[in-house]
Parts: structure tokens; C-alpha cells; sequence
């Protein structure tokens, strides 16, 4: 991996890359922060918004990098604002994947260390899920890709089956009534929901890998809207095991809602443990993705070796995500990262886009 | 090469010197499965306890009793077939919960964990006197104890309840698996997990909570305690035939026994409840709400002591419907009047229906439903539809 | 303001484990530069240069490629070609050659025999002309029947070639008549390099040196002592051909031939070993297997540079991928319906003379859970078959690490039941479970091992009563506690259900790494560890395929044979990521 993009992955692949790239940590807090901005169970549909609201962001997006095919968005940006305008983005931009990743890792850090590993250090925690994060980057965007692949049919089916146990304790009252303080609360739980579906901005850079970029909208489209499926059955579940008021009260409520059953007919009685495996597996793909574009963004910008543009951002990766003091700072993190996806993904492409449609730069 | 051999020694002496940071091996475990709370009522060793000098500052509010497993093979009696006790319990008085637990381990070298926490009773005083969500807030905030743990309240001592057992079993368990036979049983309300007890303390609606009571080696599901959602507070319980109504209310019922005796003709009609479900709606008036409860069974004869030895035909069957139609209605109303009359709270979900049914207006009553339901009028339409007989055909000889 | 920055600004503590996070990887990144580095000085494996540099040798031109140059005279085609490429000048430079005087070159091949007792002479004279002839032979390796029968006699009975003749023909008219009317062997070779000859006769060929020319015969009688064909102990199967490789290449080579009528099994030879040279060949399907792999393993051959290429692991471990890889990269097989099998698909497979087990290339994950028994069975079967497979090496892998993590770190995430029944069985177990685990699964492999080298009567019986009576005696004796050698043995025996011996071993080895892990981290290490195994398989590539090419299929098509096997008749195309030449089955 040289600065040129040489590996191509498929739409598929792009596809659950992309759908990997959204479903993130925030499904274990997605079902509190909407309900909160709301206020009523329609969150669902705030939800389903917002994930329409990404795809438009990222058909943007993706039309703006189909007009430089082959070319990721670090190397044509160049071309349409001048070159150090350009580079000032860029920077903005690696340091928003630097920052989701570093989020990521937190994320995990926070929940491990509170389910399942009380007492190990921070740091154990992070090293060794960025080093191996590290070892699958050195393999390129098609390692990335093969192992988003690889996990998913894992993940989704362990996630799917686990969403039909805990319908055991679902409540399709909690639910009711649809609207009934009208449309206004819908509206306030989209932007917590937006800030957790991020908008799409991966295909920034999978737009040059994709062997047929042409079908690049097809895949903002469909892989926004699997991760829509995902995060409305993790709201709607969550909702209706612990009704509006209970989820408030839970700091992780989609993980919760997975402890707060037992079944005595299968080998397991308690599915945390498969939970918290496949959503490390799903925060590792995340990891990758974002840290994979921050270290190709770096690498790009400043005409570096990707493979050490890597190792450079590796303890950085490791300082941000320890700058959040607690919990609340982390969620202010995360919140953070979401507000300035909105401000970098979705006010900056269309304009980019109409300045190369006017300046006539790209095909 | 040199370099390569202390990289490697650094990483295996690294490994080695950090291992297991969090391992906390499972034997030396001391395995909570269930936990009593009552009111301050210091037993006789933490007396003797205070009295040596174990003494910290606290405010003596409650009791809690820890029950924990004792592994077989430390007992060393199952082997001679010896029927023994494989739990026992612990007591402490304090005012937090936590510490209680961490006091516990200035008493016994195996860590207590609650991952396998099943059940919390609450004694009838303690839980008159605080609130509710007082009480549950550490077991909802703690990272070991899951969110099914289930929670009931005892008329009298909680500890007591834990305390009971035939040999060979877990209080707790046995506790636990009562709820199993809700399909044998109407009696038995729904089980009300952690989870489910969240929403409605936070939301402040008023819900009932099993009553479990103990007397000699066993423990009884006896009726429920009804806790009001302003305060959070216990406020009275509910019979056992009352809770039957309330689920016939609200149709949440798997199974179980309806019984009609005539004294006048002796006659005894035992009706098992095959299924229930109801339907309430709530219908306004102008700003009068009122509610219409629509109440529907079916099942079978199962034992009858009626003379005759007539085949069961279509007009006996009828007959009997009807009959026990007009139980049904009577007992809900007698739940429903308790809860309007004595009790002032809405434990039976109206308000949620009402919430559904009309937000806006619910909009308007949600702060003081409990008293507005008080004088809501409640009508009730059973039916029961008794589909087979059994094996035998005919009522007895 | 400047004091809420200051504030998120990172301790040190947190920079240096920043540094820490940096250092680690770099230092093993350099590491693993430095191993290359050292290794490119030590072979010539990374040369990627085409040439006939290495050690390996070609013996036979590409076919239609060019028009052998030999001479091809009647039968002695592969020994001349051999004579004519395959060494090089070298050898022509040092090597004596036959001068043709008789008693001369008699006592020079007698002299560079002396140190070899088992190198006989047999002089005699040839027809009633009595020229003078001598036989160089191996005692224990040629046919000394069949070289009585057809070599001798003829040629000590030669009255009717040379009725008429006074004295002896010159060297040219005598080889024709000794060629076309005397010898009855049809394998004959010429040379005139005394080494070379001598070669031969090591190998098991009588040499014969007739009085007046210069060159030898190379007559071929070689019998070795070989095997039958028989079943292999180390792939069994319930179904399918009862016949395995033995140590003889032609025999390996003809079973393949005998599979079945095919005009495209091409397959070309080498002569690999520097000091000891020995035959290997490789072997393709012209129209399936793609050219670039096939050059691609045929350029890997050419850089195998040893002495003696002992077994065809030596081949394997000298052109594998990624030698740091726990996994094998190259699947080995004594079955010839596998080796077939893979040449349909458009592999590659490589035949050693003198060991039975052929290679095949490239290995992708999925072949190391399948067994040729799959496509045997009807589908249903075989896809149980396949699925169980899976979860026998999931669990050969997981079980123990599993047992550990869940045992010393998440005691929450066991049934309570299991709890109170675990919870008993270990009360007085004195060491914690990684000892514990370690102890039991080291002490089984042992037993593995002795089972292995025990006699065949008592192999078996020693292992299963080793395992019952240490298993039960530590139980008794309080050291482990039951389940734990419940999860020791089902661990064992699922390993014991992989199909490929050498992919069990992995996991064998693999399993101990998931321990550590799962030992320090819990059941997040175990989820690390496996992310981190995925990592390695994705970017492990053989010979250009990817690892798990058909895990993470390029098109979904390739799934069909993956966890399940579909019914033979949708399986219409070759595994796409072999990029083969023809790609439809059949139709």
C-alpha cells in the first residue's frame, strides 16, 4: 500500500463495510440518547430520519467522489478548493476519524472494564485491541473489508437471534402510543440520532477502492439502511423491555436490556457474553475502518508511507481516547464527533460538489 | 539478536508479572443467589459483635440477610446421605446496602458476588417505610447483578422467607421457580424483574409486587403488596383471590383453577383456564373518562361434583357458563373496589390504557390519575367459553 | 479557557502509555524486517529471478514449449534429456569420461567404486566375438533376475548378430546391433561421464561398458523395494478408494494416470537436492490450473537449494508463503483422489519420489476441514459431516480458553445451576484454572505423543487408559476438578476429528496461545485472540490465493461448498479464487 490505492473491493464488500462502519458503539447508548431528546417511544421514527437524512449526506458525497474515480477524497481535494484550503481539510478530516476511532476504543475500554474486566488497566485494554487493529491495517482496505465480511454473518446472526430471546421481555405497550404527542418529539430525537449514525463518510475514501464506483450510491443507500434495521430493532427492543421512563435511567440500556433476561431452555441462560463478543468484533471493524481513513487521509495529505502514517497515529489514537475525564466526557466526546460530522459531512460536500460542477475539475 | 532476546524477555516478563489482573477464580466465590431486606432489627451475633468493639458509623435502618450457596464438597456430608442445608445465610444491619455487602467481607474470606443474584424480598415495614427505589438502586447500578433479578415483598419478615426450605433446596430458588408454575396457578402475578420494576418507579405509576409468606419449612405465594407510584412506598396487599382478579383484569394469565360452590345444592364447578385475555377501553364522555373491561376465557371441566350423572349437553354447558361468568365479574369488581376504595391507586394499568387510548386527555390527568381513577366508573363484560370436559362425559352419579 | 484546555490536556502517565502502545509494534515490526533480512542472506527463496539459478532443476523442457535437442533414440528419452540440460557445465568440466579403452576405464570406475562394497562388477564377453563387456550394478537395487535374463544372456548368446563377423564392428555399428537385436530392455540411456554412470548405478540401473566405446549403456532395471498401494493410515475414510501413495514416484505418478483417461494431466519433472538428487514432480490439469500459478510454483521449486530434499515437508517448508504462520500453506496428502480432486479445481500438486505424501498448492481454509468423504456421501451426510467438523474446531480450539475464562473471570456468565455444580467440583482444587487447564492438556498431548511411538498393539489402549486413569486419579486426588477433564477430553477428541493431521496440530498449538490469553484478559482475550487469528488469516496468502478466499468468498458462488456442500450438481464452477483457466465444470 503505497500512497495509490491499489486494492479494489467489491459493492458487497463495500456495502458491510459500510454498514460496519455505522453500527458502532452507539447502539448501546442510541436507545437513551434519542429517548431523552424525545421524550416519548416514537424515537423509532427518529431513527429511521436520521438514517434517511445520512443516505442523502451520503449521496452526496458519493457523487462528489465519483467525479474523480480512482482518486480518494485526500487526493482530489486539492484539485477543487486549492491546494492548502485543501489540506487544512484534510486534516480536519483525519483528525474526525482519529477521534471516532479513539472514541471507539474508549467506548470499549469503558464497557469491558465494567462488565467484564473490572480491575485490569486501561491501558492492557486498549494496547492489545490496537495492536491487533494495527497488525489487520498493515493488510490494506481489503483486509479491512475481508474481515468486516468475515464477522458479519457471525455478528448479525448472534445479534439477530439475541433481539428475538429478548423479545421475552418485550412489552409492545411500552411502544404505545405511536404519536401520541404528535410529530414535534420525532423531530428532537433526530439530531441524537444523527450524531450516532455518522453520515456516511466512509465512502469518502471506499468510493476509490470500489472496483465498479458507479455503484457507489447503491451502496450508501443499502448499507445505511441495514444499519437502520439495526439500530431501530436495538431502540425498539430496548424501549419495549424498559418503557420511556426506564430507559433513561441506564446508562448502557441496549446491554442491559440483554441482562435483564434469563432463558432455562437453551445451553445458555444469560447472553451478554455473546453480545459483548460480537459487539467487540463490531467495534474492532469500526476501529479499523475509521483508523484505516485516518491513516490513509494522513498519508495522502502529506505524501507519506501509509504503513508509517499508521504507527504515527497509533499512540495518538490511544492519547485522545483517554482525554475524556469520565463517562460524561465520553459521551460529550462522542456527541462531539457527531455535531462535527454534521458540520464537516454535511454542509461542506454540497458546495464542493457545485464548485466542481462550476469550475469543471473531475469527469 | 540480542535486542530481539530482550524484546521477547520483556514481553513474557511483561505477560507474566500483569496477568490476570481481573481473574477472581470462581471457587473462592461466595455465590449470593439471594437477598432479604427488612427493617433494623439487629440480630443476636452482631450484637455480641457491637458489643466486642465491631463497631463503624452507620444508622441502623435495615436488615439485610444474604443467602449464599455452600458448595457440596466443602460440606462433606452429602457423601453419608445426610440431608444438610446447602445455603446458609448472613445478616447485616446498616443503612447502605453496599457496605452491608463489604462488611460481609470482615466476616468470611469467599468474596460475596451477586452475578447470580435471583430474588430480593422486602419485608412488609421496610418497605411501608422507604421507598422503593431507595431500596433497588444499588442492585440496578452494580455492575455484577443483572437486571432479572426478581423482586417480592413479604408480609412480616423477609429473612424469614429466605430461611425456609426443604432439604436439599435454595430458598432462593425455590422462590424462583414458584413463578415457573404460573400456568398452574392464577394466583401468581406476573414477575416483576428489576427491569420491568425501573420504568414504573421512575415513572411513578402505582404497581403490585408478589407477597411471599413463610411458615415452617415452606414458603407461600400469598396474594400481593400494592406499591403507590407518588411515593413509592408499600401501602397494603392485595388476597390471594384478589390478585386472581386482577389478573383476570388484565389478562395476563397463563393458566390455572376457577372454582364455583354452591352450599345451597352442594354443588362444586372446578373450570381450568385454558386461556384469558382482556380487553379494556377506555371511552371519554366530555372530561368524564370511564372504561369498559371485556373479559374473555376458555377451558374445560375438570372436576365436577354435581349428582345426576346427565350427559354435560349444550344448555348444562351454558348454564355453567353463565354461572361462572358471574364469579369472574364479582371477583374483579371486588379487586377493582379495593383498589378505588381502600388502596386510591391505579396497580391494574387503567391509566396506561387510558395513555394509549387518548394521550391528550391523558395529558390532563397524568399528574393525579391515582385519585381520578379512584372515582372512575368500571364496567365489565365476561365471557367464558368452556370447551371440552375432560375424559368423562357426564357429572357424576 | 486556557485552564479547561490545560485540563484535557493528556497526563503523563497516559504519554508514556502512548509510547508504550507505539514501541511494541515497531519493535516487532523491526524484528520481523530483521528475520527477513537475515533469512534473504541465508536462501535464495525471495529470488524472484526465473532463471536456473537454484538448486532445483527442471528435466524436461515446458511441454510445447521447445523441440526437445536430444538425441531421442529408442526408450533412453528422459535419461538423455537429463544428460543434455540437466547438468550443467559444471559437472562436464570435472567429470572423467569413458575413453573406450576398456581395461582403462575398468579400473577407473573400479577405482571411484572402492569405497562402495555394494557396487558389483561382472565382466564378460559379449557373443562368440567375445568383446569384451563388463556390467556395473548395485547388489541389493537392480533386478538381478530380470538382468540375467535380459541383459546377460542375450548378450553372452549374441551368435546371430554377429554371424559373419571376424572381428568385432566399429563402436557405432556395434551399438546399433546391441540396441536393436541383443538387449531386451526398453528403458536404455546413454552417457560417457563416469559420474554420471555411476549415478545410475546407485540408483538401481545396471551401467554396461562394452570394450571400444565410449559411451555406456544406462540400462534401466532398477527394483526398489517398494510397497503396495495401501490405505493410508493418516486419512482414513469409510468411503473411497482404498489406495494411498507409496514411496515410489512412478508408481505415485501412474496412480494418478490411472484415475482415469485424461490428455491434460501434465506433468513435468525435477531434479531437486544438491548433494542427493532426487526426483520430484509436478503436476497440473493444462486446461483448469492458471499458467501464472503454475509458474509461480514451478519458480519456488527452482530456489529449493539443499542437500537433500528428505521428505516432501522439506518442499513444503522450502516454497512455502509466510514460514512465521502457524498454518500450513500447503496441504499434504497421501490420497490420490484428493490430489485429483485439487488438480480439478485447478491446484497444483507436487509428487516427491520416495515418500507418499504428495503436496498440494494453494491451500485455502476450508480445505483443512474437508475430507474427500464429503463428496462421497450423499449431500445431506456430508454437510453434517462439514458442520460438525466446524464445531469440533471450535471447540478444539476454544474449549480449554473458554473453561478459563468463564471459570476465573465471568463466573456471571454461567447458568446457576452449572454454578452451584461447578462451584462444588472445584472446592479444594489448589491451583487456579490456567494451571490447572495446562496441566491436563499437557498431559494429554504426552500421552498423544506416547500413543504415537508405543507399539501398535498397545498405542491405542495405552492412550485411552492413560487418559481414563490420570484423568480419574487427578480428580481423585483433588488436583483438577471433573469438568475440567470433561472439557479436556472433548477438546481432545474433537481435534482428533480433523481430517488433516497437520491442521489438528495447529489448533493443538494454537489452542495453548488462546490459554495465555484467555488466562490474562478473560473472555475479551479470547475475542482479541480470535480477531487477531482472522487478522493473520486474511492477510496470509497461498501462492497469491488469499487464506480464506473461500470464507470470505470474492462471489457469494463460492459458498456452496463452504459450511455445507450442495449437491454436486450445483457445483458448476471451479473455486473462483483460483482464477482458473476453464472455469465451468462441466456443460
Amino acid at each position: 500500500m503505497d500512497t495509490k490505492p491499489r486494492d479494489q473491493i467489491t459493492t458487497g464488500q463495500t456495502m458491510i463495510v459500510m454498514v460496519n462502519y455505522i453500527v458502532g458503539a452507539g447502539i448501546l447508548t442510541l436507545p437513551r440518547t434519542t429517548v431523552e431528546a424525545a421524550g416519548t417511544p416514537d424515537v423509532w421514527i427518529s431513527v429511521i430520519l436520521g438514517g434517511i437524512a445520512s443516505m442523502l449526506t451520503g449521496i452526496i458525497m458519493v457523487k462528489l467522489c465519483q467525479r474523480f474515480p480512482g482518486e480518494s477524497f485526500f487526493q482530489f481535494i486539492g484539485k477543487i478548493i486549492g491546494k492548502p484550503l485543501g489540506v487544512c481539510l484534510n486534516i480536519a478530516i483525519v483528525v474526525y476519524f482519529l477521534s471516532i476511532a479513539s472514541y471507539e476504543v474508549r467506548t470499549v475500554q469503558e464497557v469491558t472494564g465494567f462488565f467484564l474486566l473490572e480491575g485490569t488497566p486501561a491501558w492492557a485494554i486498549d494496547a492489545s485491541f490496537m495492536w491487533i487493529a494495527l497488525y489487520l491495517c498493515r493488510g490494506g482496505i481489503n483486509a479491512v473489508s475481508r474481515l468486516c465480511r468475515l464477522i458479519v454473518p457471525i455478528t448479525w446472526t448472534i445479534f439477530l437471534g439475541v433481539c428475538l430471546i429478548s423479545l421475552e421481555v418485550f412489552d409492545v405497550n411500552n411502544l404505545r402510543p405511536v404519536l401520541g404527542e404528535g410529530i414535534g418529539p420525532v423531530w428532537k430525537g433526530i439530531m441524537p440520532a444523527e450524531v450516532t449514525f455518522t453520515l456516511g463518510e466512509a465512502m469518502l475514501f471506499l468510493t476509490a477502492f470500489m472496483e465498479k464506483p458507479k455503484k457507489a450510491v447503491k451502496v450508501i443507500i443499502g448499507g445505511t439502511a441495514i444499519a437502520t434495521v439495526f439500530y431501530v430493532l436495538a431502540v425498539v427492543l430496548t424501549i419495549g423491555a424498559f418503557s420511556v421512563d426506564g430507559v433513561t435511567t441506564r446508562t448502557w440500556p441496549f446491554l442491559d436490556l440483554i441482562r435483564s433476561f434469563e432463558v432455562d431452555y437453551l445451553i445458555f441462560e444469560r447472553f451478554e457474553s455473546l453480545l459483548m463478543s460480537i459487539w467487540i468484533m463490531q467495534i474492532f471493524c469500526l476501529f479499523c475502518i475509521s483508523f484505516y481513513g485516518a491513516a490513509l487521509g494522513l498519508s495522502q495529505t502529506m505524501n507519506r508511507k501509509f504503513h508509517n502514517s499508521l504507527f504515527v497515529l497509533l499512540p495518538l489514537a490511544y492519547i485522545i481516547s483517554q482525554l475524556p475525564p469520565n463517562i460524561n466526557g465520553l459521551f460529550s466526546l462522542g456527541a462531539m464527533n457527531g455535531n462535527w460530522a454534521i458540520v464537516i459531512f454535511g454542509f461542506v460536500p454540497l458546495p464542493l460538489l457545485i464548485i466542481a460542477y462550476l469550475r469543471r475539475v473531475g469527469s | 539478536m540480542r535486542r530481539r532476546r530482550l524484546i521477547l524477555l520483556l514481553l513474557t516478563g511483561g505477560v507474566l508479572l500483569s496477568g490476570c489482573w481481573s481473574s477472581s477464580p470462581i471457587e473462592d466465590l461466595n455465590v449470593q443467589v439471594g437477598i432479604a431486606l427488612d427493617a433494623a432489627d439487629e440480630t443476636g451475633m452482631e450484637k455480641e459483635f457491637e458489643q466486642k468493639g465491631g463497631k463503624y458509623p452507620k444508622r441502623n435502618k435495615m436488615t439485610c440477610t444474604y443467602q449464599f450457596i455452600v458448595p457440596e464438597g466443602s460440606s462433606g456430608s452429602t457423601r453419608d446421605g445426610t440431608q444438610s442445608k446447602i445455603y446458609y445465610n448472613m445478616s447485616e444491619t446498616g443503612n447502605s446496602i453496599f457496605e452491608t455487602i463489604r462488611e460481609l467481607s470482615l466476616r468470611t474470606n469467599r468474596n460475596p458476588v451477586g452475578h447470580h443474584l435471583k430474588i430480593i424480598v422486602i419485608g412488609e415495614s421496610l418497605a411501608r417505610s422507604t421507598n422503593l427505589s431507595e431500596l433497588i438502586d444499588f442492585f440496578t447500578r452494580d455492575n455484577d447483578i443483572r437486571l432479572s433479578v426478581l423482586v417480592l415483598v413479604s408480609k412480616g419478615k423477609a429473612s424469614e422467607v429466605l430461611s425456609q426450605a426443604l432439604p436439599n433446596q435454595i430458598p432462593s430458588l425455590v422462590l424462583k421457580g414458584i413463578y415457573n408454575n404460573r400456568d398452574r396457578s392464577s394466583r401468581i402475578g406476573e414477575p416483576l424483574s428489576l427491569a420491568k420494576l425501573i420504568g414504573p418507579l421512575h415513572g411513578k405509576t402505582s404497581f403490585i409486587l408478589q407477597n411471599v409468606i413463610a411458615s415452617g419449612k415452606e414458603p407461600k405465594f400469598a396474594g400481593a403488596g400494592v406499591i403507590k407510584g407518588k411515593t413509592g412506598k408499600l401501602i397494603g396487599f392485595l388476597n390471594e383471590s384478589e390478585v386472581e382478579g386482577l389478573i383476570w383484569l388484565t389478562g395476563r394469565g397463563k393458566g390455572g383453577v376457577l372454582k364455583i360452590h354452591d352450599p345451597e345444592s352442594d354443588k362444586l364447578i372446578t373450570y381450568e383456564i385454558k386461556t384469558i385475555g382482556s380487553k379494556i377501553k377506555a371511552k371519554m364522555k366530555g372530561d368524564d373518562i370511564s372504561f369498559e373491561v371485556k373479559i374473555e376465557s376458555t377451558g374445560r371441566y375438570i372436576e365436577m361434583f354435581v349428582p345426576g350423572g346427565e350427559p354435560l349437553d349444550e344448555s348444562r354447558i351454558k348454564e355453567d357458563e353463565k354461572v361462572l361468568e358471574k364469579h369472574v365479574k364479582e371477583m374483579v369488581q371486588k379487586t377493582v373496589a379495593k383498589l378505588q376504595g381502600e388502596f386510591h391507586v391505579d396497580a391494574a394499568e387503567f391509566g396506561r390504557t387510558l395513555h394509549i387510548q387518548h394521550p391528550d386527555v391523558w395529558n390532563k390527568v397524568n399528574e393525579n390519575w391515582d385519585e381520578t381513577f379512584s372515582h372512575t366508573p368500571i364496567t365489565y363484560e365476561v365471557k367464558i367459553d368452556i370447551k371440552d370436559y375432560g375424559a368423562s362425559g357426564t357429572t357424576i352419579e | 479557557m486556557w485552564n479547561t484546555i490545560m485540563d484535557f490536556f493528556p497526563s503523563w502517565t497516559v504519554l508514556i502509555q502512548g509510547l508504550f502502545i507505539l514501541v511494541v509494534p515497531v519493535a516487532i515490526t523491526i524484528a520481523v524486517k530483521w528475520l527477513g533480512l537475515k533469512e534473504g542472506q541465508m536462501s535464495r527463496r525471495g529470488i524472484k529471478a526465473a532463471g536456473r539459478k537454484g538448486g532445483g532443476v527442471p528435466s524436461a523442457q515446458k511441454p510445447g514449449e521447445k523441440v526437445q535437442k536430444g538425441t531421442p533414440s529408442s526408450g533412453g528419452n528422459r535419461d538423455n534429456v537429463q544428460t543434455n540440460t540437466g547438468f550443467g557445465k559444471e559437472e562436464e568440466a570435472s567429470g572423467e569420461v569413458f575413453t573406450g579403452r576398456f581395461q582403462e576405464d575398468l579400473q577407473q570406475f573400479k577405482d571411484i567404486t572402492r569405497d562402495m562394497s555394494d557396487v558389483s562388477v561382472r565382466e564378460f564377453y559379449i557373443g562368440p566375438l567375445k568383446i569384451k563387456a563388463a556390467l556395473f550394478f548395485l547388489a541389493g537395487l537392480t533386478d538381478k533376475e530380470g538382468m540375467d535374463r535380459d541383459i546377460l544372456k542375450p548378450l553372452m548368446y549374441a551368435d546371430r548378430p554377429f554371424e559373419g563377423m571376424t572381428i568385432a564392428p566399429d563402436a557405432a555399428s556395434l551399438k546399433d546391433i546391441l540396441v536393436h537385436q541383443v538387449i531386451l530392455v526398453s528403458e536404455i540411456g546413454y552417457t560417457d561421464h563416469l559420474m554420471k554412470s555411476l549415478q545410475k548405478v546407485l540408483f538401481g540401473t545396471a551401467v554396461l561398458m562394452v570394450d571400444g566405446m565410449k559411451e555406456v549403456f544406462v540400462l534401466g532395471t532398477p527394483k526398489g523395494r517398494t510397497r503396495g498401494g495401501e490405505e493410508p493410515v493418516s486419512e482414513a475414510l469409510l468411503r473411497g478408494p482404498r489406495i494411498g501413495f507409496n514411496e515410489t514416484l512412478s508408481d505415485n505418478t501412474s496412480m494418478l494416470r490411472r484415475h482415469g483417461k485424461t490428455t491434460e494431466l501434465a506433468m513435468i519433472s525435477f531434479t531437486v537436492g544438491k548433494r542427493v538428487q532426487k526426483e520430484l514432480v509436478l503436476a497440473y490439469m493444462k486446461d483448469i490450473a492458471n499458467q501464472e500459478l503454475v509458474e509461480e510454483v514451478e519458480r519456488r521449486i527452482r530456489t529449493i537449494d539443499i542437500d537433500d530434499v528428505q521428505e516432501s515437508g522439506f518442499v513444503e517448508q522450502l516454497i512455502e508463503d509466510n514460514y512465521l504462520s502457524p498454518f500450513q500453506q500447503i496441504q499434504n496428502t497421501e490420497r490420490p483422489d484428493r490430489v485429483m480432486a485439487a488438480l480439478l479445481e485447478g491446484r497444483v500438486a507436487i509428487l516427491l519420489d520416495g515418500t507418499p505424501f504428495a503436496l498440494i498448492m494453494p491451500v485455502t481454509f476450508s480445505m483443512l476441514l474437508q475430507s474427500p468423504e464429503d463428496y462421497y456421501d450423499r449431500w445431506l451426510p456430508g454437510s453434517l459431516l462439514r458442520v460438525l467438523r466446524f464445531f469440533a474446531a471450535f471447540i478444539s480450539l476454544f474449549g480449554p480458553s473458554l473453561y478459563i475464562s468463564f471459570l476465573s473471570f465471568h463466573p456471571g456468565l454461567i447458568p446457576t445451576k452449572l454454578v452451584i455444580s461447578i462451584l462444588s467440583s472445584r472446592q479444594g482444587v489448589p491451583f487456579p484454572t490456567l494451571i490447572e487447564a495446562l496441566i491436563m492438556e499437557v498431559s494429554i498431548e504426552i500421552l498423544r505423543e506416547a500413543g504415537l511411538r508405543l507399539p501398535k498393539p498397545i498405542g491405542p489402549a495405552m492412550g485411552i487408559v492413560g487418559g481414563l486413569i490420570i484423568g480419574q486419579a487427578a480428580v481423585e486426588a483433588g488436583i483438577v476438578s471433573p469438568i475440567l477433564v470433561i472439557v479436556v477430553a472433548v477438546t481432545a477428541i474433537s481435534s482428533f476429528s480433523m481430517p488433516m493431521y497437520s491442521a489438528g496440530i495447529t489448533l493443538r498449538l494454537l489452542r495453548f496461545a488462546v490459554m495465555f490469553s484467555a488466562a490474562m484478559f478473560g473472555l475479551y482475550g479470547v475475542i482479541l485472540f480470535f480477531l487477531l487469528l482472522i487478522s493473520h488469516l486474511i492477510k496470509l496468502k497461498s501462492f497469491g490465493v488469499p487464506y480464506v478466499g473461500v470464507v470470505v468468498p470474492y462471489r457469494i458462488n463460492d459458498w456452496k461448498d463452504f459450511f455445507i456442500r450442495l449437491p454436486l450438481q450445483f457445483m458448476k464452477r471451479r473455486p473462483a479464487l483460483l482464477k482458473p483457466k476453464n472455469p465451468i465444470r462441466k456443460g
